[in-house]
């Protein structure tokens, strides 16, 4: 039956359905219906581990091979529908679960069959469902998901889920159904095809392995709830079995819903990872990126499943908070007995954060906007002692990856160790710095600040890597064993987490394409599932990939902040919040249009509040409209020099600030532009400095064709003649070769050049600045007077950098110069010279 | 004669030959090393050797004569250590008092600063050696950064005021590194500035540097004083690693409370150029700045020259130079000192009797003229004063030791009312653009003190202002302004010249005036007092305006008449040469030397620096005997800018070898003949052989010369003097001819 289905619905599709037939078996593989099965076998205990091994097995061999098995099925599966769902039982639990399997599906056949054909298709579409929640839960944290299915079924199976289904979902039963398996069927597919190509995408297996195998507080509670769950469906008459099959039916639609955006996504990246492996990879990000969005959208959408993460976390994180605060307020005490003398032993409570962890409701609000990025990095961690992936933290700056990541450890109170790229600024500093923190080492003058172990290559550092991280984890798994009593201070967990802040600055590294991709690597070469490792960068994963053959890392992206979320975090902590609010209502805009990152705009938002709250005396006193406006008013010429401006000097404070004001309502008062500080120079310069600027500047402004011209009285005529003759198209080349003067910007000039330009040019400014000894001195040493110094005044100029030396030019062999001069800097030399610049300089 | 194996003799004789002549070029090519060697007294010694030189006073050698002035010498020497050291502390004072002000500024500000950072939180010890980042909010990654503006674009001046800046921090309990630009290079990149930083703090060297290191030494130090970074000079520095190290120190900011100075020579746009925005974002800027040059320079000026310090004075001309040094070629306070410091050295070589300065110094106000003191013998010294110049012009004085003595404090006098007059001149001009080095050059002129009293001797009355003041120098500037002086204003000066003018001449002169301006005062406010309130406000503004007129009037009639009266330069009084140097073409030619003109000059006329018998003819006429080179430049310069190689070759080979001589004949065989032909007084000898050979060995590095060879060393030479550039590829047959000056 959906053999003929899925021969009508996917003609168009094509060679997609190959596919999807071969990996149908692989979907099969995926631990979806096993929870159904695991519900069914709540009570059998001994066969949960078993499952966790084989789907283990499976995952890490890192590629998912199909058992053998699965291929005997293949052709099968496709032909007997009705029997896919043993056969899935089967391949997931071959050993022990085939009867229990064959058994939970004759019970399930003969529930459903009294509700007729359609209701027995929308079967698999219940187990798919299940499945799909599975994911669902993967994705979130580990207990909402299941929990979500308790509390759907159990609580709101009646009210919430039928009022919110019932009148679509029940027309669509019977006219939704059929396809429904089909296109459940491909979809479920194209996630099996995503699997090997997309690993990360979809950890699955692995998380729900651990979730069985961890005993967490809550696996017997769920437990209870799948069974009664089973019992009701089991029990209910047709009624009951009809609405629920409805209900089931929604959410396979809701499901649809959810998948819709990700598959075209991962279709597209499919086809062209196929013909293309780079712009595959670059479709990879963008559907990657695509993905987080959805996800985030799909978890606010089940407004359920973070509300229960809340609860739970909320139930996890009391004993912990409780446990810490001993361990904060012993930590403290060894703070106390630190005294100089007596040298810092650090523990392994120094992996932690050592402080109080977070409350999952206090990490999200300290993090408005993050939330998509927070639960997804929750759900990436997995919980606790799950081997996870390297993961790959990306963002633009001040997008709070560093802070959230790191809050994030401080809510979980997980050991991780800690590096920044920055500070350390080469292989050794950042390997030496690592293995200090795994070994309890402390530089300090006592062992003269000296590190533990000196390693340079990476080959040393893998070794000492091992070895460190082998101490540290059995000591966490001592740990755990008295946590048990619950009198350890210790980070939670057995895991040890190496967190890579700042990696882009590895790129600029003199070893960066040996090391970067060592650090990829790295957990490939220590193989310990114990170990995560967590990336942080500024630029896009697509700047550090190349072809090394590492497997790449699972992403994170932290999108700019929004408008909204830029709102709310400068609203934080905000003493005066309504005279702050009507601030950000004038400002925020025009600067989010500018930048977003919150370092540039606080620093120039509490420059302009102060300007902006000047005229208040009294800060706390009602804000009304009339008082709004005014203040705008003030503000309102004040933000477009703020918004230009990347940097600024306060200078002394305030007595500057007021001469500043004074000259800007001069300056309003007056012309604008015109200004009298512009015309001093504001540092000293020589006179023959200043010239051999001034003819550096011409030397790079005007082309080297027209010196001639402009220094030698007979040039002028010819470029009036010539001017003349200029056709429509040769002022077009003209207007070309400006437009590329323009952007090639100043040129670059020999030193004879200069020389010559700067012998023309105080040759000509005939001492309009010399007074009555200097006269006769300067003609008595003629120009030789001048030159003789000149190249030591070339040189002090290179220093202050207004005229840049270049390379030697290959061709031509000798030094080439540059200026960096602004033409405002030139034109107040030439001032403070009276030397008529303008009249020299080539324009158009 | 010519051979190879010539050349073993030759190298010496080159020495000895450039060490002798001291020729210029290389006294000024070693410009670097010279000034280092100025610092101490061989760079005085070396001047003198060079002076020696070109006095060339060939005298006759009498034992006794020699080791008298050898003994002399010394003495002489011994003082100007003793003067130059008295100088050099004056002007370190000078500038240290210059800066306090600042300097205070800017540690009250670092204090301040680390405040702030501390109201942050202080973390305990392993919260600051932690690796991860203490996040508080987005401002407190921002680095406290005090930019100093040393508003000059050379730099060498500041060297010296960071280094002090640093102690004054130091003594104020900060921690200090100072960095220099030499640290933030790429090829050291970020780990060699943190070693040097490390290095300064730590005191010990470590291989692996690493900010980590800086936190737990900063823990040991109990987290009390602030850590102060002072980076000398911005432009210089590498932007990438600058901008690392700005990035790394913010990121340790709460741990460290690190503060940064940096010195900013042009302007601030300057860090906008150098640093990428994201290292600008951490930067919490502060702005300071220090004196401008010129008044710095002024300072200087009022504290070695004006005031009283060690008796040492230049004279018109060499401030002249000096000024136009400053001004247009050097700009730095260094160079500068230093041209004075030549001066001052150059002077004690020259002058004889300097060695009084010594006295001067050692007891400063009361000295009295001991000859005895001085280790001369008197006669010889009172031979020695009474021979001078100045002495000799004016009328005739016993040359007794007394007589000398009085002369002195005359002059002292003189001396001490002239530099009064010029501090209240430039007290005057202050607030605007009146330099005190412009001043003095005015002031120290002795033709227009000439003119001057040339037309008072020719009419006594003549008003002081007119044709004595010019228009638009200094002096008449500095009038001006004191016209335009406010009463308040003009009183607040007149108290500054009273206090400057103490113990001077011209004290009761402006006694007089401040009486005057008392009087007036007690007049215009008892006016006040009596004035009814029916009267218009703006008649008293009027009236009073009226009156400060008449006040500022009286003020300048007064200055004008000092000016006239008082101000008699040093070079017009008797005995000057004593304490004033003058000799302005010695220091240029010490202090820039123009090492080209140089060599053109000596080629053209080496006659004068061989002092060959052969060709001191002095006929222009070119003789084979010259040295190649010699010729070669003589002949370029029948030349244009071009030189046609064939020519030239052609002209040297007609000069050199005799017109009738076949070419392919040897030089060996050739050269009697042609020496007897071209000496046809018939004075050649084999003295005069030898004589050529030697002066070849000397100048030239090669020996031989052969008809073929020797042009091309000439040519060679000449290039590498960089007088002509070698031919092109589009005119292979032309030299091209490269002269500047000359």
């Amino acid at each position: 039956m959906a053999d003929n289905e899925e021969g009508e619905e996917n003609v168009p599709r094509g060679n997609e359905w190959e596919v999807v037939s071969l990996t149908a078996s692989a979907y099969a593989a995926a631990p979806g219906p096993k929870e159904v099965e695991t519900k069914e076998n709540s009570t059998d205990d001994s066969y949960e581990p078993e499952v966790a091994e084989t789907s283990r097995a499976l995952f890490m061999s890192g590629h998912f091979v199909f058992p053998p098995s699965e291929h005997e099925n293949l052709p099968i599966e496709p032909l007997e529908p009705d029997d896919s769902i043993e056969h899935v039982g089967k391949d997931v639990v071959p050993e022990s679960g085939v009867d229990e399997g064959g058994r939970s599906r004759t019970k399930g056949e003969e529930d459903w069959t009294l509700k007729g054909l359609n209701v027995h298709d929308e079967f698999p579409g219940l187990q798919f469902f299940d499945k799909k929640h599975g994911t669902e839960f993967e994705e979130g944290t580990t207990l909402q998901g299941l929990d979500l299915i308790d509390k759907d079924q159990s609580l709101y199976s009646a009210a919430a889920f039928s009022s919110f289904h019932s009148e679509e979902a029940l027309g669509g039963s019977t006219t939704y159904g059929e396809d429904s398996i089909v296109s459940e069927l491909v979809e479920a597919s194209e996630q099996g095809i995503v699997f090997p190509a997309d690993i990360p995408q979809s950890p699955k297996t692995l998380p729900d392995a651990k979730y069985d195998g961890s005993n967490l507080p809550c696996e017997a509670w769920w437990k209870r709830r799948a069974v009664s769950l089973y019992t009701h469906a089991k029990d209910a008459n047709a009624f009951w079995s009809i609405f629920v099959a409805a209900a089931v039916m929604g959410l396979v639609i809701i499901g649809q819903h959810w998948q819709q955006e990700r598959w075209q996504a991962l279709q597209l990246k499919w086809q062209l990872s196929i013909n293309n492996e780079k712009t595959g990879r670059v479709l990879g990000s963008i559907s990657r990126l695509k993905d987080v969005i959805v996800g985030g959208h799909r978890r606010y959408s089940f407004w359920n499943a973070s509300l229960n993460a809340k609860l739970m976390a909320r139930e996890e994180s009391s004993p912990v908070t409780r446990r810490t605060t001993r361990s904060y307020s012993t930590s403290n005490n060894g703070v106390e007995s630190t005294k100089p003398t007596e040298f810092y032993k650090p523990t392994l409570l120094d992996l932690g954060f050592r402080q109080q962890p977070l409350s999952f409701e206090d990490l999200l609000s300290n993090f408005p906007g993050r939330r998509a990025q927070i639960l997804e990095l929750l759900r990436l961690l997995g919980p606790l002692n799950s081997p996870m992936f390297p993961i790959l933290v990306y963002g633009g700056p001040s997008t709070g990856k560093t802070s959230v990541t790191l809050q994030v450890f401080r809510h979980l109170n997980r050991p991780f160790v800690y590096s920044s790229c920055v500070t350390c600024y080469s292989p050794r500093i950042l390997f030496e710095s690592i293995l200090n923190q795994l070994l309890f080492h402390r530089k300090n003058s006592g062992n003269s600040y000296s590190s533990s172990k000196r390693c340079e290559k990476p080959s040393d550092f893998v070794n000492y890597l091992r070895e460190a991280l082998e101490s540290v984890i059995e000591n966490l798994k001592g740990n755990v064993g008295k946590s048990s009593s619950k009198s350890s201070e210790q980070p939670n967990g057995t895991m040890i987490y190496l967190v890579f802040d700042n990696l882009e600055r590895v790129r600029k590294w003199d070893k960066s394409s040996t090391i970067l991709p060592f650090l990829f690597n790295l957990s490939d070469i220590l193989k310990m599932p114990e170990v995560g490792i967590i990336f942080i960068s500024n630029t896009s994963p697509d700047t550090f990939y190349s072809n090394m053959g590492y497997m790449e890392p699972i992403t994170l992206y932290f999108p700019d902040y929004t408008e909204d979320d830029l709102r709310q975090i400068f609203m934080a902590n905000q003493s005066n919040r309504k005279l702050y609010s009507s601030f950000l209502d004038v400002v925020l805009r025009p600067f989010c249009r500018v930048t977003r990152r919150v370092d540039e705009l606080s620093a120039a938002f509490s420059l302009l509040f102060k300007m902006y709250s000047e005229p208040l005396s009294d800060k706390e006193a009602a804000l009304n409209e009339e008082m709004k406006r005014r203040l705008f008013s003030q503000l309102q010429p004040r933000i477009a020099p703020v918004l230009n401006e990347t940097f600024q000097v306060p200078s002394q404070p305030l007595l500057k600030a007021k001469s500043i004001q004074e000259a800007m309502k001069k300056c309003s008062s007056k012309m604008p532009g015109i200004h009298e500080d512009h015309d001093k120079m504001d540092f000293h310069m020589s006179t023959s400095a200043k010239y051999l600027l001034i003819s550096a500047f011409l030397a790079s402004k005007n082309p080297a064709t027209l010196d001639a011209s402009l220094f030698d009285s007979f040039g002028g005529s010819d470029g009036r003649k010539r001017k003349r003759k200029a056709s429509e198209k040769s002022r077009e080349q003209k207007e070309m070769a400006e437009q590329e003067l323009l952007m090639k910007g100043p040129g670059t000039f020999p030193l004879e050049r200069l020389l010559a330009i700067f012998q023309c040019i105080t040759s000509l400014a005939e001492d309009p600045f010399d007074e009555e000894g200097s006269h006769d001195l300067t003609i008595e040493g003629g120009s030789s007077g001048l030159m003789s110094d000149v190249l030591l005044q070339l040189s002090s100029l290179c220093n202050a950098n207004f005229i840049i030396k270049g390379g030697s030019c290959p061709l031509e062999g000798s030094t080439r110069y540059r200026t960096a001069v602004s033409e405002e800097l030139a034109l107040k030399v030439a001032r403070s010279l009276k030397f008529p610049l303008s009249k020299y300089l080539y324009r158009r | 004669m010519a051979s190879p194996g010539n050349d073993a003799p030759t190298t010496p004789s080159i020495d000895d030959a450039v060490t002798d002549n001291n020729l210029q070029p290389f006294f000024v090519l070693q410009k670097g090393s010279l000034r280092k060697s100025e610092r101490n007294l061989s760079g005085a010694v070396k001047t003198r050797r060079k002076i020696d030189l070109s006095s060339a006073s060939p005298k006759a050698s009498e034992d006794v004569e020699d080791e008298r002035e050898e003994e002399n010498m010394k003495l002489r020497m011994e003082a100007f250590e003793i003067v130059w050291s008295k100088v050099e502390s004056t002007i370190k004072d000078v500038l240290r008092d210059i800066n306090t002000s600042v300097f205070s500024e800017i540690q009250n500000w670092v204090h301040e600063s680390f405040n702030t950072i501390k109201s942050l939180g202080t973390p305990d010890f392993p919260e600051a050696t932690q690796s991860f980042p203490i996040a508080r909010d987005a401002s407190s990654k921002k680095l406290f950064t005090g930019l100093v503006f040393t508003k000059n674009m050379e730099f060498v001046d500041d060297l010296l005021t960071f280094e002090e800046l640093g102690k004054h921090l130091k003594s104020q309990g900060c921690h200090v590194a100072n960095l220099s630009s030499l640290d933030f290079t790429t090829k050291n990149g970020i780990g060699g500035c943190l070693r040097s930083l490390l290095r300064q703090f730590l005191m010990s060297t470590l291989d692996a540097a690493d900010m980590s290191i800086l936190a737990s030494w900063y823990g040991e130090q109990n987290y009390a004083n602030p850590v102060v970074v002072v980076i000398d000079d911005i432009e210089r520095c590498s932007g990438f690693v600058l901008s690392d190290f700005i990035l790394m120190l913010s990121e340790w900011v709460v741990k460290i409370p690190v503060i940064l100075i940096m010195g900013v020579a042009t302007t601030l746009d300057t860090m906008r150029k150098i640093l990428p925005s994201n290292a600008l974002q951490h930067l919490c800027p502060y702005e300071f700045t220090l004196g401008i040059p010129a008044e710095r320079m002024d300072a200087i000026v009022k504290a070695v020259l004006l005031k009283p310090c060690s008796g040492f004075t230049i004279g018109q001309k060499v401030a002249v130079f000096m000024r136009n040094y400053f001004v247009s070629q050097d700009g730095t306070l260094t160079s500068f000192i230093r041209a004075l410091k030549i001066a001052c050295s150059l002077h004690f070589y020259m002058e004889p009797l300097s060695v009084i300065l010594r006295e001067c110094v050692l007891e400063e106000d009361n000295w009295e003229l001991g000859i005895e003191k001085n280790g001369l013998s008197p006669e010889l010294m009172l031979k020695y004063a009474f021979d001078l110049p100045s002495c000799q012009s004016g009328e005739m004085m016993e040359q007794t030791s007394e007589s000398l003595a009085q002369a002195f404090s005359e002059l002292k006098r003189l001396q001490n009312e002239w530099r009064a007059v010029v501090l209240c001149l430039h007290e005057a001009g202050k607030g605007e653009k009146v330099r005190l080095l412009d001043l003095y050059c005015e002031a120290s002129d002795p033709e227009s003190y000439n003119k001057r009293k040339a037309e008072l001797d020719k009419d006594p009355d003549l008003p002081p202002s007119g044709p004595i003041l010019i228009k638009g120098h200094a002096i008449s500037e500095a009038v001006r302004l004191v016209r335009d002086l406010s009463t308040a204003q003009l009183g607040k000066l007149i108290s500054i010249w009273e206090s400057l003018t103490t113990g001077t001449e011209v004290y009761h002169r402006v006694f007089a005036l401040k009486l005057l301006l008392k009087m007036e005062d007690g007049k215009s406010s008892k006016k006040d007092f009596t004035v009814t309130p029916k009267r218009h406000t703006s008649r008293i503004k009027l009236n009073t305006g009226k009156d400060s007129k008449l006040m500022s009037d009286k003020a300048v009639t007064v200055l004008e008449c000092m000016y006239r009266d008082c101000m008699q330069p040093i070079e017009c009084m008797p005995f000057h040469e004593i304490f004033c140097f003058r000799d302005v073409d010695k220091l240029r030619l010490a202090l820039i030397g123009d090492p080209r003109r140089r060599i053109q000059v000596d080629l053209l006329e080496f006659q004068k620096l061989l002092r060959c018998s052969c060709c001191l003819t002095g006929s222009k006429a070119l003789l084979p005997t010259m040295h190649d080179t010699s010729i070669m430049y003589n002949l370029a310069q029948e030349h244009g800018d071009l030189i046609n190689l064939h020519d030239w070759y052609q002209s040297f080979k007609s000069v050199v070898l005799c017109p009738n001589s076949s070419k392919k004949k040897s030089r060996q065989s050739l050269l009697p003949k042609k020496r007897k032909e071209i000496n046809e007084s018939g004075n050649q000898s084999e003295a005069d052989l030898q004589h050529y050979e030697m002066k070849q060995a000397q100048l030239s590095l090669v020996p031989q010369r052969s008809s073929q060879f020797a042009p091309l060393m000439g040519v060679m030479e000449l290039q590498i003097t960089g007088l002509i550039r070698m031919p092109t590829k589009r005119r292979p047959d032309f030299a091209q001819r490269v002269a500047f000056g000359l």
